[in-house]
């Protein structure tokens, strides 16, 4: 009887449900686009389908619906999201260099938020007129620049995060220099005797590491740039490249020959300590830093020749490949704000520049020359 | 004396309950398969004990996780005959579960898990929230209407994360309306809690 009665209390009760939505398989976003200007939407929509974040043919009710409206020097945009919780709305103006892409931007930021997606540039060395030059273009791939005539060969290049500077070692008559490219001046910026190659500069840009002969082994140095004094950041008797400040400057990720072949290692500056990061290849290279240092992204090599990307995840502590069965995938680099990769690839038949996520799941081909393009570097949009 | 005010006892607690359960609808004003009521009956006190129903995953009916499985006890008591013959203990399990409530009258299991998939249907979220999924949580409080409207949400915990908060209200109001409810819950308004 007890029991009926507290079944029937129950019953009556005013205790709430429960519903718990597993995790989705992730779908782009369905947005709704409308402009007063059909030259504004062809504009702005190839700019909005290449990211695939968003689904523009579908049915049903849309994620968010946005308008833009074109007057005679501005374009306004309202955002309407259909939670009702967000609405933005921003004017920009009209026939400001790159204000399509800016205004992409903002568009994505409000609504998938990725920071500076299409203000962002590639830097990456071509050898288009039979020399290996530094060149960048945009995201789609287009408006490419010279940034360099020095007719010899490029390697090693470095870049602040939104390029402020980049950094490459020139390679010419069994020489070898390192320059700096800063607002547009271009540097050497060691100016030691001997080999030396791939510099990186700290955050604070106090420090600069970059990979010196010492008794004829390569080794990572440490330059003091207020000082001028370099010495020998990582002491070993293994060769050891390739040094890399992480974003926030307390880590340089570095390659060692330690274990008898190319790993990928970090250097902790505070503890003076290194790890070995990279298990799953016995060959790896190319170590570059996500932009929140949450991530490192390297290539190795597989025993089947092939070289693919491998990412490290600094919080589970685990190492996944990312390209697989296509030739060589080399010089990864991430976007700074966000989780995609730019990388080389000869899949095709010549190195060309891809992007793809830090899952692998979306791969996107940049370039389509006949030449080679090698060594890319992602750079931010300038804020 | 004591053995007669035991018996009053029993028989206005009888009369109680049965009060009670009319009031409260539980009972079906007919048969919609020809079988008993204390099946009925049975199925209706089953559902709401599991007003809270754990989250959908393997090892259960129909998307159902196991723990609803096993929480439904006196399962093996139902009747297990009906007008067309007998019906097995797994067709009674299916019929408790709600395989087949579209021709039938939905029951709360599958009112809950239609919901779900209409929520689950329209939640996309954005890039940027990708690779920070796995740490997020949300959870929205939705206040519904007997017909299936959604008269309020509210964020009850919210994840920290604007744009994740906005998508999970999102999948919500695009999902809605819902279907009415079915007489089991015996209700104007509910509350329900969804967990992103």
């Amino acid at each position: 009887m007890k029991v009926f009665v507290f079944l029937c209390l129950f019953l009556s009760s005013e205790e709430r449900w429960k519903i718990v939505i597993p995790e989705p398989t992730w779908t782009p976003l369905k947005v709704k686009i409308e402009s007063n200007s059909r030259e504004m939407l062809s504009e702005i929509l190839p700019l909005l389908q290449f990211t695939e974040f968003y689904e523009f043919n579908f049915e049903g009710k849309a994620d968010f619906e946005i308008t833009i409206k074109t007057e005679e020097k501005n374009a306004s945009v309202e955002i309407e999201d259909f939670s009702g919780g967000k609405r933005a709305s921003f004017v920009y103006e009209l026939n400001v260099p790159y204000f399509v892409e800016k205004l992409a931007d903002r568009i994505v930021e409000e609504t998938a938020g990725i920071k500076g997606y299409f203000t962002s540039r590639f830097v990456f060395v071509s050898d288009v007129d039979r020399y290996k030059e530094l060149f960048t273009m945009d995201i789609m791939g287009k408006k490419v620049e010279r940034l360099t005539d020095l007719k010899g060969k490029i390697l090693g290049v470095r870049a602040e995060q939104e390029c402020k500077w980049i950094s490459f070692t020139f390679l010419t008559g069994g020489h070898s220099e390192i320059y700096l490219l800063k607002e547009e001046k271009l540097e050497k910026f060691i100016t030691e005797p001997g080999f030396k190659t791939g510099l990186s500069l700290s955050p604070d840009g106090f420090f600069a590491v970059y990979t010196g002969l010492k008794n004829g082994e390569p080794k990572i140095l440490l330059k003091d740039l207020r000082s001028g004094k370099s010495s020998i950041l990582i002491s070993s008797p293994a060769p050891e490249v390739s040094a890399v400040f992480s974003p926030d400057g307390k880590k340089v990720a570095y390659v060692s020959e330690r274990p008898g072949v190319p790993a990928i290692y970090v250097f902790d500056t505070e503890k003076k300590n290194s790890e070995r990061i990279s298990y799953k290849s016995n060959y790896c290279t190319s170590p570059n830093w996500s932009g929140d240092g949450a991530f490192l992204a390297y290539t190795c090599l597989e025993p089947n020749g092939e070289m693919n990307i491998y990412i490290y995840d600094f919080k589970n502590k685990t190492e996944r490949k990312i390209t697989g069965g296509t030739r060589s995938n080399e010089s990864p680099s991430f976007y700074p704000h966000g989780n995609f990769i730019a990388f080389t690839s000869n899949r095709t038949g010549n190195y060309e520049i891809y992007i793809t996520d830090i899952w692998g799941k979306f791969l996107k081909k940049l370039t389509h020359s006949p030449s080679n393009e090698y060594e890319v570097v992602w750079c931010a949009g300038k804020q | 004396m004591t053995l007669h005010i035991y018996t009053i006892s029993i028989i206005l607690s009888l009369f109680f309950h049965l009060f009670i359960f009319k009031t409260l609808k539980i009972f079906p004003e007919h048969k919609p398969d020809g079988r008993g009521y204390s099946f009925y009956g049975e199925r209706v006190i089953t559902a709401s004990l599991f007003r809270v129903l754990p989250p959908s995953g393997s090892g259960g009916k129909k998307g159902f996780s196991g723990e609803v499985l096993k929480g439904i006890k006196g399962i093996n008591k139902i009747p297990a005959k009906s007008e067309e013959g007998t019906i097995s203990f797994e067709e009674a399990i299916s019929e408790l579960l709600g395989e087949g409530s579209e021709e039938g009258i939905p029951y709360s299991f599958s009112y809950f898990e239609e919901i779900k998939r209409k929520i689950m249907k329209e939640w996309n979220l954005p890039e940027g929230m990708k690779e920070q999924l796995k740490s997020l949580k949300c959870t929205i409080l939705m206040k519904m209407r007997r017909d299936g409207e959604v008269l309020e949400l509210k964020i009850l915990r919210s994840s920290g994360n604007e744009l994740y908060d906005l998508s999970a209200i999102r999948a919500i109001k695009k999902a809605a309306p819902f279907s009415p409810f079915p007489m089991v819950i015996p209700k104007e308004e509910i509350e329900i809690e969804v967990e992103f």
